[in-house]
């Protein structure tokens, strides 16, 4: 319960806190997405051993988190459990891979090791740049970034519809929860029969419900298209930004920080 | 079930990623198309169910663990397969974004083996059929004791279960293909595919319960969906090549371009070895253990067994070592730093208040 309850708020605070977090530096949300993307995918291509060129993107991920303000707890916190099958399928590596790649007086790291962390530290960074582009832009923004990267409106349309209503139907459902348990069931968790029965019934007013939106979009004049204020032109700080970004993914990648500063000297 | 980004090559992704939007602008066009009654309202609002479906766990019986559903063969049982992909495709996105589950790059793939696998190829092979038999006999016995829910039950088991068993067998081809994970392909599969048949029976078992409540008490919601009416097939045949060809070609870029550069270990090997080139030394790797299973990922390096006292070697293993706890450095000095910039900002904001 108190798991719906934090979900409940944690959705309603996406959008208030993006306007505090990163709304201000009037950056258009299709050219982060755009970073974003390329900004991990140029970490891809580094191979899975290569941990030394993968740290520098780790480092600028969390100067960006001091940025946009999302403290470092919080990532964590959110990440406990989802990086589970990541941990579970590079756990392996350690195991299987013992081709020895640095050697220390005798203590050997093997490949699988480098692979292991890597593997967790890919998973950390991407987790984490996700999570800036969210919080930082907000959900609603975002779509409209979406809508301007030529993504086909129909699923920009669901994407707002499911966020819309998504609180709608956690309420409903907490409503539900909390009824069966004053009604003395007393437990946290629910067999399947009685979990389909209370599922089903909210599968079924929200069928209702939805019907009745669609009739009154059709009566406000709904074809197809949710129409927004698009205020977001893309602007002159939009190419500065994705230029920027770019040089910076460019030495990233093909200067790689730690190479770069080991040829200086 | 949801792939990292953390376990995804960057070629691989990238054709994860073009070709679900292949799929995407396909069944926008489709649904754009067929007038059926489905409605963008009744996605989107089905797409937030499914959400506040998964929230709440059942208890498996038998085990003591509990599990959620994925939804994908009740939204395509209520929706139909094209506008059921769609809905969870946008569910995936919003637990990307929202919620950390999986990643922005591996959102493709994702798309592909949870909704794709199920909507797209496990629906409509069994229990699109299955439906539309229920459906006619249906509209000939009216009366509710006279509806028989065996083969229902049966069939949503067996869809669950084909759909989640698909798409564990895509995420062990992409890990595999990415060369991330050095678990053997039989293994890795065995493992992926005897995990997924207990979620997809749990799956199956849950969805099954929902459908037949529904049959039961509220008909009409599975019943009225007309048959989708087929458009033409050709229109998009056109979009459907133009994507695969898109993905096999920016793949094959990336994948040429990512095996070029030397990565970071590999440099600083390198780099001595050229110092020791010009020193005229016999060639000798940094390895001084009796490791027999050398690499075909490294050919150019061979392994002898020196002894570890050779001088050549550990000055080697020096310049690796001086590099990666170089790095590793300034990764904990940011992480420090960071740190105590936020305890700051937080004493700053809890004195204001």
């Amino acid at each position: 319960m108190e798991n719906l309850d934090r979900v409940i708020s944690e959705i309603r605070g996406i959008e208030t806190d993006a306007i505090d977090r990163g709304s201000r530096y009037r950056i258009n949300p299709a050219s982060r997405i755009i970073v974003c993307f390329l900004f991990l995918l140029s970490m891809l291509t580094f191979s899975v051993f290569n941990i030394i060129d993968t740290i520098p993107y780790a480092i600028i991920v969390i100067l960006l988190t001091l940025l946009v303000n999302i403290p470092l707890s919080y990532i964590f916190r959110k990440t406990k459990y989802l990086l589970l099958f990541v941990f579970f399928i590079a756990a392996f590596n350690p195991l299987l891979d013992r081709r020895p790649a640095i050697n220390i007086n005798g203590f050997i790291i093997s490949y699988g090791w480098l692979s292991f962390f890597t593997i967790i530290l890919r998973g950390y960074i991407s987790v984490t740049a996700a999570m800036i582009l969210i919080l930082s832009s907000g959900f609603i923004p975002l779509c409209r970034g979406m809508e301007k990267l030529k993504i086909p409106k129909l699923l920009v349309t669901q994407l707002l519809f499911v966020y819309r209503y998504i609180i709608v139907l956690l309420e409903e459902l907490a409503q539900i929860i909390n009824s069966v348990k004053a009604r003395g069931y007393g437990k946290n968790k629910f067999p399947v029969k009685l979990w389909s029965v209370f599922i089903a019934q909210l599968l079924i007013k929200t069928y209702s419900r939805a019907e009745m939106i669609n009739y009154s979009m059709i009566a406000r004049g709904y074809d197809g298209d949710i129409k927004t204020f698009s205020e977001n032109k893309w602007q002159r700080s939009d190419t500065v930004f994705c230029i920027v970004s770019i040089l910076i993914i460019g030495f990233l990648r093909f200067f790689r920080p730690f190479v770069f500063i080991n040829n200086m000297f | 079930m949801h792939m990292s980004d953390a376990l995804l090559s960057a070629p691989v992704a990238i054709i994860g990623d073009i070709a679900a939007a292949g799929l995407i602008s396909v069944a926008a066009y489709r649904i754009r198309k067929s007038h059926t009654h489905v409605n963008a309202a009744l996605m989107g609002v089905l797409g937030a169910f499914v959400f506040a479906a998964q929230m709440i766990n059942f208890t498996i019986p038998g085990t003591g663990s509990s599990g959620h559903i994925v939804g994908g063969v009740l939204l395509a049982s209520l929706l139909g397969a094209w506008p059921a992909f769609l809905t969870l495709t946008s569910v995936i996105i919003i637990q990307a974004l929202l919620f950390a589950d999986g990643g922005i790059l591996a959102l493709g793939w994702n798309i592909i083996n949870m909704a794709g696998m199920t909507c797209l190829v496990a629906y409509p092979l069994i229990m699109q059929p299955f439906l539309r038999r229920y459906r006619s006999r249906y509209i000939e016995t009216d009366s509710v004791s006279k509806r028989p829910v065996g083969g229902m039950i049966f069939f949503t088991i067996i869809t669950c279960l084909i759909g989640l068993e698909l798409g564990a067998f895509c995420v062990t081809l992409e890990t595999l293909s990415s060369g991330i994970t050095s678990l053997p392909f039989g293994k890795f599969l065995l493992f992926m595919i005897s995990i997924h048949a207990l979620i997809g029976i749990g799956e199956g078992v849950a969805t099954a319960a929902i459908l037949v409540f529904i049959f039961r008490y509220k008909p009409e919601i599975l019943m009225q969906r007309e048959v989708e009416k087929e458009s033409s097939g050709r229109s998009y045949k056109k979009l459907i090549w133009t994507f695969a060809i898109l993905a096999l070609v920016v793949g094959g870029v990336l994948s040429w371009f990512a095996s070029s550069n030397p990565d970071g270990l590999e440099w600083s090997i390198e780099k001595t070895e050229v110092a020791e080139a010009e020193k005229e030394q016999p060639r000798i790797n940094i390895i001084t253990e009796n490791f027999q299973n050398i690499t075909s990922i490294f050919p150019d390096y061979q392994v002898n067994n020196t002894d570890e006292s050779s001088p050549v070697s550990s000055e080697r293993a020096q310049t690796s070592i001086a590099g990666v706890s170089g790095a590793i450095f300034v990764l904990i000095l940011t992480v420090i730093i960071t740190l105590i910039i936020n305890r700051k900002k937080k004493k700053q904001s809890a004195r204001q208040n």
